[in-house]
C-alpha cells in the first residue's frame, strides 16, 4: 500500500507503523518527505481499521530533522531565505500532525534525533526508546535557535536553565538523561517490540476515551486548574453518554473484559 | 417541523430537545459554502422554528466546516450588478431580525461568509480545533456581510485591521480570549454543549430572552443613552409579563418556574 518516496508504512494488527527512509542521509527531511509524513499520519487518523500509529525510522539515525541540503533553506546568492516560512508550512504542520491526531503516536526511537527531528520524536504521544540514543539540538551551530515547539517541550519538562545549557553547547542527551525528566517512558533494547506490545494493548482501549485523554493533557499543559477542570467535566459528560461507557460498566459487573466500538 | 424536512437540500433540521431547533449546514462536499440557495434555506427554517413556538435554534456544520465562507464557485464570474440584484442581502437582514436566541456551534473552518454566519448569531461555542478568520482579501474582494464590522466591535480595529487584510486564519482559543467566542469546548462534545446551553435558554421566560437580545443588539446600533433607554422600557415590559410574576413567586417559593410565554 506504500505509495511513498521516503516512508514506509505498514498495518500490523491495527497499528499504523510509518517507518522514515532516508538512512542516507541520517532520515533528514526534505520538503516532500515532510509532505509524505503529514500524509500519512492523516491518512491514518482518517482510517477507521488503524487504532494506533507508531512512527520509527530505518537505518542508525531516528532523524536528523531539516535536509540542509533542500534548496529551500539555503537561498540562492545574495538573496536571503525565509526559515518563518518553512516552518509554517512544512514542520509546524508535521509537528501539528502528530499532536492533533485523534489517534495516539507511539515513538519508537531507534537512533539519534537532532535538530527539528528532536521535535518529532517529541511530538509522539508515548516514547520509546534505544538505551543510549542521542538527542542534539545542533540549532545554536548554525546561528539558529530551538523551533518546531521544542522550546516549550524541554522547558516544561527540564526547567529553564538546563534547557537553556543544552540548546547553547549541543551536548547531546541520552534517552536514559530525557527518561529521568519524565519525557521519555521506557528505554529498551527491543524499543520496537516493546512498542508494538504498548500498542496492542492501547488498541483494545475504548477510542473516544483515547482520543479524549490525549486532547485534554495537551490542553492542561496550556491552561490553569479551573479550565482544565472545566474541560474534563465536559468531556466526562460526553463519555457518560457513549455507548462504550455503558459497555465499559457491563464488561466490570461480568467479570469480563469490555468490547469497545468506538461509539 | 419534521414533516418539513424533504423541503430542504442544503441544510438538515431537527429538534434535538423540548423548544430547541438545531440546523445543519449539510454541503460537506464544498465545506458548507454559504451559497444564496443555502441562506436561504436557513432564513426560511429559522422563521418555520420560530413560528412554531421554538425557544432557541442551535446552527452548526460538521467536523471539518462550519462553514467556510461563500460559494467562490457561483462568484467568480459574478459582476456587481448581480451582487446587488441577489437577495443575500435581504436574507442577511431576515436573519438578523430573528428574535429567537441563535447559538452558533462551530467546529473546523469558519471562514468568510461562515464567520459573518456564526457573528450574526447571538453567541458561538466552539470546538477547540476551529478556525476563524476573514480570508476575503486572498480573493481579491472583501468581506461582504459584516466582516468588517462585527469582527472589528469584538476584536477592536487593530486586531480585525491584521486578519481582515492579512486573510490569516487565528484559533479558537485566540477567539475565545478575544471575545469573539463564548466557549471553547472538545471539539468532540460541542453539539452536547451547545445543547445543554440551549436547554438552559429554552427553560427560561421565552420573552425575557427575546427582550435581551433585542437589548444587546441594541447596543451596537445606538448611543448609550439610546440604548438605556430601551433597556430600561424593555425592563419595565416584563412586568406587565405573567412569567415575571412567575419567575419571583417561584423563586421566593423555591420551586421551578413555570413559563408560558405571557
Amino acid at each position: 500500500m506504500s505509495d511513498f518516496n521516503y516512508l514506509k508504512t505498514n498495518l500490523n494488527n491495527a497499528t499504523m507503523e510509518i517507518s522514515i527512509n532516508r538512512p542516507e542521509v541520517y532520515n533528514a527531511l526534505n520538503g516532500d518527505a515532510k509532505m509524505e509524513l503529514v500524509q500519512a499520519i492523516r491518512m491514518a487518523g482518517r482510517d477507521e481499521q488503524v487504532k494506533t500509529i507508531i512512527l520509527t525510522a530505518e537505518g542508525r539515525a531516528f532523524c536528523s530533522g531539516q535536509d540542509l541540503n533542500d534548496r529551500s533553506v539555503q537561498g540562492i546568492g545574495s538573496e536571503r531565505v525565509d526559515l518563518g516560512h518553512t516552518l509554517e508550512t512544512e514542520w509546524n504542520p508535521l509537528i501539528n500532525s502528530i499532536k492533533n491526531s485523534k489517534k495516539l503516536v507511539i515513538g519508537a526511537i531507534n537512533g539519534v534525533s537532532a535538530g527539528a527531528g528532536l521535535s518529532i520524536a517529541l511530538a509522539c504521544d508515548i516514547i520509546v526508546a534505544r538505551p543510549g540514543a542521542k538527542f542534539i539540538s545542533g540549532f545554536s551551530g548554525l546561528g539558529l535557535a530551538p523551533d518546531a515547539g521544542a522550546s516549550f517541550t524541554f522547558v516544561k519538562a527540564m526547567g529553564y536553565q538546563r534547557t537553556l545549557e543544552f540548546f547553547l553547547f549541543n551536548q547531546p542527551l541520552t534517552s536514559e538523561n530525557l527518561m529521568e525528566v519524565g519525557m521519555i517512558n521506557k528505554v529498551e533494547v527491543d524499543f520496537l517490540g516493546v512498542a508494538r506490545e504498548m500498542a496492542q494493548k492501547i488498541n483494545k482501549m475504548a477510542p473516544l476515551s483515547l482520543e479524549l485523554i490525549k486532547k485534554n493533557l495537551q490542553a492542561a499543559q496550556e491552561m490553569g486548574f479551573k479550565e482544565s477542570m472545566d474541560n474534563e467535566t465536559v468531556t466526562q459528560r460526553f463519555l457518560g453518554a457513549s455507548d462504550d461507557y455503558q459497555e465499559g460498566l457491563k464488561s466490570f459487573f461480568d467479570k469480563r473484559s469490555p468490547e469497545f466500538k468506538g461509539s | 417541523m419534521s414533516d418539513k424536512k424533504g423541503s430542504f437540500e442544503n441544510i438538515l433540521t431537527s429538534l434535538p430537545l423540548e423548544s430547541v431547533g438545531l440546523i445543519q449546514l449539510n454541503r460537506p462536499t464544498v465545506l458548507n459554502a454559504l451559497d444564496t440557495q443555502t441562506l436561504h434555506e436557513v432564513v426560511t427554517a429559522l422563521d418555520e422554528f420560530q413560528s412554531a413556538g421554538i425557544r432557541v435554534v442551535i446552527l452548526t456544520g460538521n467536523d471539518k466546516a462550519f462553514a467556510a465562507g461563500a460559494d467562490i464557485k457561483a462568484m467568480v464570474e459574478a459582476k456587481a450588478s448581480d451582487q446587488i440584484q441577489d437577495e443575500r442581502e435581504n436574507l442577511w437582514r431576515r436573519f438578523n431580525s430573528t428574535s429567537i436566541p441563535i447559538i452558533a456551534a462551530v467546529n473546523g473552518f469558519c471562514l468568510g461568509g461562515g464567520n459573518e454566519l456564526a457573528m450574526a448569531c447571538d453567541f458561538i461555542i466552539a470546538g477547540d480545533s476551529a478556525r476563524f478568520g476573514q480570508p476575503e482579501i486572498n480573493i481579491a474582494t472583501t468581506p461582504g456581510a459584516g466582516g468588517t464590522q462585527r469582527l472589528t466591535r469584538a476584536l477592536g480595529k487593530s486586531r480585525a485591521s491584521y486578519y481582515c487584510l492579512t486573510g490569516e486564519m487565528f484559533s479558537a482559543q485566540e477567539a475565545l480570549a478575544w471575545g469573539l467566542v463564548a466557549k471553547v469546548v472538545p471539539a468532540r462534545t460541542l453539539i452536547q454543549e451547545a445543547k445543554i446551553a440551549a436547554k438552559k435558554i429554552a427553560e427560561k421566560a421565552p420573552l425575557s430572552a427575546r427582550l435581551i437580545k433585542e437589548g444587546i443588539n441594541a447596543s451596537f446600533n445606538s448611543t448609550l443613552e439610546e440604548g438605556l433607554k430601551l433597556e430600561r422600557r424593555n425592563f419595565y415590559l416584563t412586568f406587565a409579563l405573567e412569567d415575571q410574576k412567575e419567575g419571583m413567586k417561584a423563586f421566593l417559593e423555591k420551586r421551578k418556574p413555570h413559563y408560558k410565554g405571557q
